[in-house]
């Protein structure tokens, strides 16, 4: 987590959805396009990013790093992934 | 013998400066002595070397006197005539050989005077801190990689080559560059040392190379931490005084400021160009700003890019190239506009040709481009510009993780959802194999290729067939993209439009199988290097009517994939040596010169600055009594070498030369060079009648090795010369043994030669002549630019006399001492004309091959001592300053 007190709060929304704090971000992402949200919704999206795995979890490391340091030098580590049998995809 | 100096320089930091000398002495360390210069180090350094006293010299200053000022006192106090390696005590040695490969890359040519290496951060993926760099004039901050950035080690930059600068980290110095240019300059205490170093170099003729086969690891900066702003204060002392000698000097080498128009994102064919040749026409003296032509982010951490993007030009450019399609062509605005664009279709669309009125000249990579902007009715100058290959970063040995089951695949990458027809590849390579077989199809997706590509994946996939990964590209950084191909076994670019695709060619580049379709810039690609799919139909792009564009044929498609997988391991073989012979004719450099002289041909640039005259060992040197005969076998090296014996040279003990049956005076060959010789051809799989092509670096190391052992009883008794045949093929080897040295080349008549050899050996006419060839072109290649002097053994037998007295003349005026003018009689009784047995008429020079009439034709009229013979375009006929042709 960038900031301790981010940390904080992120897991204490997280721990209200039964999510990790990572998982929680990866559902902030997905679900904020949208102009409502309900409960199922959440539980379908959080349910795929559960099963995404690695992907998701890659994902989020994507959002953890600073401005335009995003996805750097991760060839080797999506190669890694997509070879344990993860596609990593752009929907 | 000559030998090096490797001189570490240590203040305190004692636990750095052990690891350092225990990682060093682990490594091959020939010829070598280890002096470590104590800059008054207050730690427990001066007690705790006393463990190495026996293989280290210790210098101890009175304190620390800096960076410079230390070496300095190193290199006065190494060996006269030894090169030297200076080495921060940071440095860690995990290579066994970097030292012979540092001298390899040395001596290569003449004219390397400064030799460094790839540096890598203590990071445990690997990072690469340093690769040879470049400082720019605008702020005089100094690069230690091309693009600037730190990037991870992906054996980039590791063939040798020429760059603006090495980091002083570890520098190997060459013994004729410290006499040519002498020590450190002790304006500067400690950095922008090594900087000036390489511009002193430079300005004499001397070049700095990167010896990309050597990687040290560098704790950056443990040398010196600590300090509280001293070292900041250093640096700024430096950097005046640096900038005081060169900032308007590197200012005024640029020819003028050339604007690139274009994009360092997307498309990523246009931003891999922008990427690659931004920096290479800096460097090739442009002054290159950026401006980009749709909005993005460019990547901060590409210094080359950033630097361009920040600069500015006060009125129009001088010149701008556009790289980008064709309708951002009317956003030129330099004085001499140029663009470079190429379309998807066989004819480019209406608006692409009117854009295209705003150019004085328009680049196409290929002919297809040219025929496709000239069927649309461009009438603005085409030239077209080949796309070369980056070297650097597109090789077969980028490493990347494989699949863990090892199953074959083929790598594709996806950037539009129509163009690329990810739907039929997918849905083909699934018809083609089974799901039982060990092979996949890995698809690289961009971002710009839209969701609507995974939906039409998806589709794709629906059903049975052999496995489809897919990764989506966010923003991988381009620098890595050889790694895509490096995951698999081949790439195939199926695709609708005829736009060029650099991974085409990287693919080849990478020892990979390309299959293409046979359609536009990739056709003739394909179809020379690489298994074409043909094309069904031509069709109309949907989104530019009028404009077609190929569908690839499914079966074509279906049938090379499966060619392919069938035949993998006879197509792995020898792929990478393939890829670099291929990656050699179409290299990026040639891009980038071409692009400088069409950028030029609009007469708005400054005209090039000339170069300083390159360095040759021979201009300042003057020989030390180390004589090397060199001559294809059967061409009168052994009466040479008596006539050499009979000046006072010595051949070494009569006990150590051998006698032969056909030559019962003697050869004036020592018999442990000779074992040495046989050896070394032996080590890389050949023989004198069969020279090896390669030339494995345990085999010179070991050649080395023997010959240093050589050198050393001679050198006890000089002027000494050495003589054998072999050594044409191998002498570069010997290079960095000797110290100022003369090579005397041996010559006679290839019909001669050849003649002999059949007599003696068995050897066919063609055959003979071939070897003749060979030889000899190797052994003026290698002691280009050193003191030389050629014999004609025709000339040895018709007048011994005076053409012992030239050789005399010539090895006296190079400064060779103690040799004593030759003795009639003594001469006489060597020189006997009925040993030259065989004796060639001129008309009999038709059964030589024509590459052969010239090599003969350059000896006899002395252009073969050019410095650049053989080398590339020196005029032939050049007097070389260095040499004197006698015989």
């Amino acid at each position: 987590m960038p900031r301790e007190v981010d940390a904080a709060r992120l897991a204490m929304l997280a721990a209200r959805l039964d999510a990790s704090p990572r998982e929680l971000l990866a559902l902030a992402a997905r679900l904020a396009p949208r102009e409502r949200i309900d409960r199922t919704e959440i539980d379908a999206e959080l349910a795929r990013i559960r099963a995404a795995g690695d992907s998701a979890d890659a994902g989020v490391g994507i959002l953890l790093l600073g401005f335009a340091s995003f996805a750097a030098d991760d060839v080797d580590r999506a190669l890694e992934i997509v070879w344990r049998g993860t596609d990593v995809e752009l929907r | 013998m000559r030998g090096a100096a490797l001189i570490v320089l240590a203040w305190n930091q004692w636990p750095l400066t052990e690891r350092c000398l225990d990682s060093l002495f682990a490594t091959d360390l020939d010829a070598a002595e280890v002096i470590v210069v104590d800059n008054g180090s207050s730690d427990e350094t001066p007690d705790a070397i006393a463990a190495y006293a026996s293989r280290v010299r210790y210098i101890r200053l009175a304190g620390n006197l800096g960076f410079v000022r230390g070496m300095n006192a190193g290199i006065a106090a190494a060996r006269p005539g030894d090169d030297v390696v200076l080495l921060n005590n940071d440095l860690g040695f995990t290579q066994r050989d970097w030292l012979n490969r540092l001298r390899d890359a040395a001596y290569a040519a003449p004219d390397t005077g400064v030799v460094g290496c790839r540096l890598l951060g203590p990071e445990p993926e690997g990072r690469v801190y340093h690769a040879g760099g470049f400082i720019e004039p605008d702020a005089l901050w100094g690069q230690q990689t091309e693009s600037g950035t730190v990037e991870r080690d992906i054996a980039q930059f590791t063939r040798t080559r020429r760059v603006q600068g090495i980091a002083f980290a570890l520098a190997y110095i060459r013994r004729d560059c410290l006499d040519r240019i002498g020590a450190l300059d002790p304006m500067f205490h400690s950095y922008f040392e090594d900087t000036d170093y390489c511009l002193r170099a430079a300005d004499a003729g001397i070049a700095t190379v990167l010896a990309g086969g050597v990687t040290i690891q560098h704790d950056q900066h443990g040398s010196t931490q600590d300090d509280g702003g001293f070292r900041r204060r250093l640096w700024e002392a430096s950097r005046a005084s640096f900038a005081a000698r060169w900032q308007k000097r590197l200012a005024e080498n640029y020819r003028g400021t050339v604007l690139w128009q274009g994009a360092t994102r997307f498309a990523p064919a246009y931003a891999n160009l922008a990427r690659t040749l931004l920096r290479r026409l800096d460097a090739r003296g442009l002054r290159m700003a950026f401006a980009p032509v749709v909005r993005e982010i460019a990547d901060p951490e590409d210094y080359r890019v950033e630097l361009a993007g920040r600069r500015r030009w006060t009125t129009t450019p001088d010149a701008t190239l556009v790289c980008a399609p064709a309708p951002h062509f009317g956003k030129a605005q330099g004085r001499f506009r140029a663009g470079l664009a190429f379309g998807e279709w066989d004819r480019v669309p209406a608006h692409w040709a009117d854009a295209a009125r705003a150019l004085d000249l328009l680049l196409v990579p290929d002919a297809f481009q040219a025929e496709a902007f000239r069927a649309a009715g461009v009438r603005t100058p085409i030239d077209v510009l080949p796309l070369g290959v980056d070297r650097d970063y597109c090789h077969p040995r980028v490493p990347a993780p494989r699949d863990p089951d090892g199953r074959f695949v083929f790598v594709a990458t996806i950037a539009d959802a129509a163009r690329d027809a990810p739907a039929q590849l997918v849905s083909t390579f699934r018809r083609t194999f089974r799901a039982s077989e060990p092979v996949e199809l890995l698809l690289i997706v961009d971002p710009a290729a839209g969701v609507d590509a995974n939906a039409a994946l998806d589709t794709a996939r629906t059903g049975d067939g052999a496995r489809v990964r897919v990764i989506a590209n966010w923003a991988f950084p381009d620098y890595q993209r050889a790694q895509w191909l490096a995951a698999g076994d081949a790439y195939v670019s199926a695709r609708r439009g005829g736009g060029w695709d650099p991974h085409a060619a990287e693919a080849i580049a990478c020892g990979k199988p390309l299959i293409a379709t046979a359609f536009g810039s990739q056709a003739t690609l394909v179809r020379e290097y690489g298994h074409p799919v043909e094309i069904a139909r031509l069709v109309d792009d949907p989104s530019q009517r009028g404009c077609r564009w190929a569908e690839p044929d499914a079966d074509s498609l279906a049938a090379r994939l499966r060619d392919v997988f069938e035949r993998r391991d006879l197509l792995a073989a020898g792929a990478s040596a393939r890829g670099g012979a291929f990656a050699s004719g179409h290299d990026l450099d040639a891009t980038a010169d071409r692009l400088v002289d069409r950028l030029a041909g609009g007469n708005t640039l400054s005209p090039a600055r000339a170069r300083p005259r390159a360095h040759l060992p021979a201009d300042d040197a003057r020989a030390c009594g180390q004589i090397v005969v060199l001559g294809m076998h059967r061409s009168g090296t052994s009466s040479v070498a008596g006539l050499l014996a009979r000046m006072g040279a010595w051949p070494g003990d009569d006990s150590a030369l051998l006698i032969g049956p056909d030559n019962p005076r003697g050869h004036y060959e020592l018999g442990a060079l000779h074992g040495a010789c046989l050896r070394r051809l032996e080590a890389a799989g050949g023989d004198w009648k069969h020279p090896p092509m390669s030339a494995p670096d345990a085999a010179v190391d070991a050649f080395r090795r023997e010959a240093a052992a050589v050198l050393d009883t001679l050198d006890a008794r000089r002027p000494w010369f050495v003589k054998e045949p072999r050594l044409c093929l191998i002498v570069r080897e010997l290079l960095p043994l000797l110290t100022r040295p003369v090579f005397v080349h041996v010559v006679r008549d290839p019909i001669e030669v050849a003649a002999s050899l059949e007599a003696r050996d068995g050897l066919g006419r063609d055959e003979a002549l071939a070897l003749w060839e060979r030889y000899t072109r190797a052994a003026f290649a290698a002691t280009r630019g050193w003191p030389r002097v050629v014999v004609d053994y025709a000339g040895v037998v018709a007048d011994p006399l005076a053409a012992s007295a030239r050789l005399h003349a010539a090895l006296v005026a190079f400064g060779v001492e103690g040799l004593r003018a030759p003795d009639a009689t003594a001469v006489g009784d060597w020189i006997e004309p009925a040993l030259h047995r065989q004796h060639a008429a001129r008309e009999q020079h038709v059964a030589l091959s024509p590459a052969q009439r010239e090599l003969l034709a350059a000896i006899a009229d002395g252009s073969i001592l050019a410095p650049d013979f053989g080398a590339g375009d020196e005029p032939a006929g050049a007097e070389a300053a260095s040499a004197r042709a006698c015989g």
